[in-house]
């Protein structure tokens, strides 16, 4: 998840705003997908689902994002590799969710990158004005 | 001195030639068929496909309509009951959904089990207007994403199909050879 979100914030990988959320697509890698909510209180854009499939369409990494107004509700995470699954599984049971905490982060930087792409269009179209 | 070419055939050679041209004919004909069947039934599974999903997606609203009534204990059946469904609908139609519909699906999954958790939690302690609200919103987000697959699999095959390809889909149709292929697979 660190990569994915360093390679995202260096520019490397680039998301692209679809109907439901964000999508990026690493050609021969990976496809990198984010699943929003069209309506919550909890955060205007909160991720639902975000999946990480390799180029023959199978599922590596899947985290759903359970959370919700009422505290107590953990969200859940799959993944492919049985060792790894165990692996985040003990780190789950910790308390804290680092992978879902990964996650937001990246939707965040997203989010950012998004919003500030915007501003700049927007600045470089009162420039021609 | 060449003699000018000639064949003669016999009353069995014409009815081999027959009996070939016969079973061809038959080979092409069993093809198309099995082609055409086999296209109506994938049609019909995704007809049955998207009524499911649009179902859930009615109930889904009707979860909605449960928890703002504060109707705790129906609440929690219902999102049981759709949990059961989903993975239900999950199994029997999961051949049939595009990987963009999976996602999507997944989506709907999520925030009906987070709903289904929520209510456990409001029935012990009473939510605020706020939290109510919140469960509400998540029970329209799934509904949101399960209409939108059903929508998707409603959809004519001939508006599925890239504008460069209609003419091809069309052709393809007035010979009945066309295989069932969903889009982006």
């Amino acid at each position: 998840m660190r990569k994915i979100t360093d390679k995202t914030r260096e520019g490397r990988i680039v998301w692209q705003k679809g109907t439901n959320g964000f999508a990026a697509s690493l050609p021969g890698k990976l496809k990198l997908v984010f699943i929003e909510a069209p309506y919550s209180l909890i955060s205007p854009t909160r991720w639902v689902v975000f999946v990480v499939r390799d180029d023959a369409d199978n599922e590596i990494l899947k985290v759903q994002n359970n959370t919700t107004a009422l505290p107590g509700a953990k969200p859940t995470v799959e993944v492919g590799e049985g060792k790894t699954a165990v692996l985040l599984a003990g780190l789950m049971a910790l308390g804290d969710d680092p992978v879902v905490n990964a996650v937001t982060d990246l939707h965040n930087l997203i989010l950012s990158q998004q919003t500030k792409g915007g501003i700049e269009r927007a600045i470089d179209l009162l420039d021609t004005i | 001195m060449n003699a000018p070419w000639s064949i003669t055939l016999g009353w069995r050679d014409i009815l081999n030639l027959a009996l070939g041209a016969l079973a061809i004919y038959q080979f092409f004909r069993n093809r198309r068929t099995e082609t055409t069947c086999n296209d109506v039934i994938k049609r019909q599974a995704t007809q049955s496909a998207a009524h499911g999903f649009a179902e859930m997606a009615r109930t889904a609203y009707d979860l909605e309509t449960w928890i703002g009534k504060n109707e705790w204990d129906r609440s929690l059946e219902l999102a049981k009951r759709m949990m059961v469904s989903l993975a239900e609908i999950s199994g029997t139609w999961s051949v049939i959904l595009e990987t963009s519909d999976t996602d999507i699906f997944g989506a709907a999954r999520t925030e009906i089990a987070s709903v289904e958790k929520s209510i456990s939690l409001a029935m012990q302690n009473a939510p605020t207007p706020q939290q109510s609200e919140e469960m509400r919103q998540q029970c329209i987000n799934a509904a949101a994403y399960l209409a939108q697959t059903a929508g998707r699999l409603k959809r004519p095959d001939e508006i599925k199909a890239p504008m460069k390809g209609v003419v091809r889909t069309l052709i393809e149709r007035l010979r009945g050879t066309k295989e069932y292929e969903p889009e982006n697979r």
